[in-house]
């Protein structure tokens, strides 16, 4: 989450080549939605006695168990998509994994966005596990939404976007396969409601009918949206510059429960004790 | 022109200055844009911003934007209404749903960088080309 938002802090004003991110989690774990009550909807219990991290995200939307996936981010700056709505660039982006199932031999569609209006929650102040008002689904692939990925009806690529002033940060899991015991205890509802799930949810695994593993999917993924776009990557390091933010974010944000409990942010608002603090210092950074 | 006391941002923020006070919200292009508003996040009473400082962040169903300050001072007053409503930001964005006040004090020269209304809405229209 902190090298995400670091490159989306750090992209310049003006036109910069966009960054593809791929990786996975060391561990399985759990990152929720930016306005997300943790207690909603997620067995924080459950996820501490497995090891299972729960970390909350830049993004908005929804809970994401990461576990046999493939995590990607994208950051764009926003010029990129000029004239574009915000679904839009949903659907411009779209196209580059559409094309990566393609190559997976995988027949991709998108979700339309005509269910999604039905799913939205509305919050109260939402601090530390604050009321929810008209609580929905915890769940990100549980819930339709608009212009994401599916195969075969159900729904294999989950996404989510924050827009900073000069970019656009989408963050998102690609499913390579689910692990239903685990998914389900996860998230505390679908303990009693497994069988929708399946209906709902996919993996790589399930509709390409073969194991694919991360490797495969992520140079899938990179030749799709290659093609797509018809761009060529350069695969490179963070900058130096890139990993003291990252330090700092993880320092003050990411490691923190303040934020990934109660969404209180030290890295932009830094408080007396924490290593950032600086008492003339000016507010200037994105919360 | 119906809002000839407004200025607008290329954030697509809106303010209204009076005595020194500034009134911000976001325009009806950018509530439709966004759809329904489900989450607003205020920045501190008293924190000082810049024209252009990120001063809050707004959840959508379908994204979380950072809110940019059209402009600077320091912020005296939240609307507290939208916490438990968001939905006011889409049903009156220019009105009932400002979103912060800001003590700005002479904003003269910083409203040159704004818009009046007219001049908005064709940057909304070579916006959406």
């Amino acid at each position: 989450m902190a090298v995400d938002e670091a490159l989306a802090l750090l992209a310049p004003a003006s036109e910069f080549a966009p960054t593809l991110r791929i990786y996975r989690w060391s561990a399985p774990a759990v990152t929720i939605g930016y306005n997300q009550a943790l207690a909603q909807g997620v067995d924080a219990g459950y996820c501490r006695a497995q090891g299972i991290d729960i970390v909350r995200r830049p993004t908005g939307g929804r809970a994401v168990y990461h576990n046999q996936e493939l995590t990607y981010s994208v950051i764009v700056p926003r010029a990129f998509f000029k004239g574009d709505t915000i679904l839009a660039s949903y659907r411009v982006l779209a196209r580059g994994f559409l094309e990566t199932l393609s190559l997976l031999g995988v027949t991709g569609e998108l979700i339309t966005p005509s269910a999604s209006r039905k799913s939205r929650n509305r919050t109260k102040k939402d601090r530390g596990g604050g009321k929810r008002k008209g609580a929905g689904q915890p769940a990100c692939f549980l819930a339709p939404s608009m212009y994401e990925i599916g195969a075969g009806g159900r729904k294999i690529i989950g996404s989510a976007q924050r827009r900073y002033r000069y970019c656009i940060l989408q963050q998102g899991s690609f499913l390579l396969d689910v692990d239903w015991e685990c998914f389900l205890r996860v998230f505390t509802n679908h303990q009693k409601k497994g069988g929708r799930a399946h209906n709902m949810v996919t993996g790589l695994a399930e509709v390409a009918d073969r194991k694919i593993g991360y490797q495969e999917a992520a140079r899938a993924l990179i030749k799709g949206f290659q093609n797509a776009f018809g761009v060529r990557f350069i695969e490179a390091e963070l900058t130096h510059k890139e990993r003291d933010m990252v330090k700092k974010l993880v320092q003050d944000k990411y490691s923190s429960a303040d934020w990934n409990v109660s969404r209180v942010n030290h890295f932009s608002s830094p408080k007396p004790g924490f290593p950032n603090y600086d008492p003339d210092r000016k507010m200037g950074i994105p919360l | 022109m119906g809002h000839p006391d407004l200025k607008f941002s290329k954030d697509h923020t809106w303010v209204k200055i009076e005595d020194g006070k500034s009134l911000v919200g976001i325009t009806d292009y950018a509530q439709n844009e966004l759809g329904d508003v489900v989450f607003i996040e205020f920045p501190d009473i008293g924190q000082e911003l810049s024209q252009g400082d990120p001063f809050g962040v707004i959840e959508s169903v379908k994204a979380v934007s950072d809110l940019h300050a059209p402009v600077g001072g320091t912020v005296a007053e939240i609307n507290e209404e939208l916490q438990d409503a968001p939905e006011i930001i889409n049903s009156d964005p220019l009105e009932k749903g400002w979103i912060i006040a800001i003590e700005s004090g002479d904003a003269s020269e910083q409203v040159k960088s704004l818009m009046d209304e007219d001049d908005y809405i064709k940057y909304t229209e070579e916006e959406s080309k």
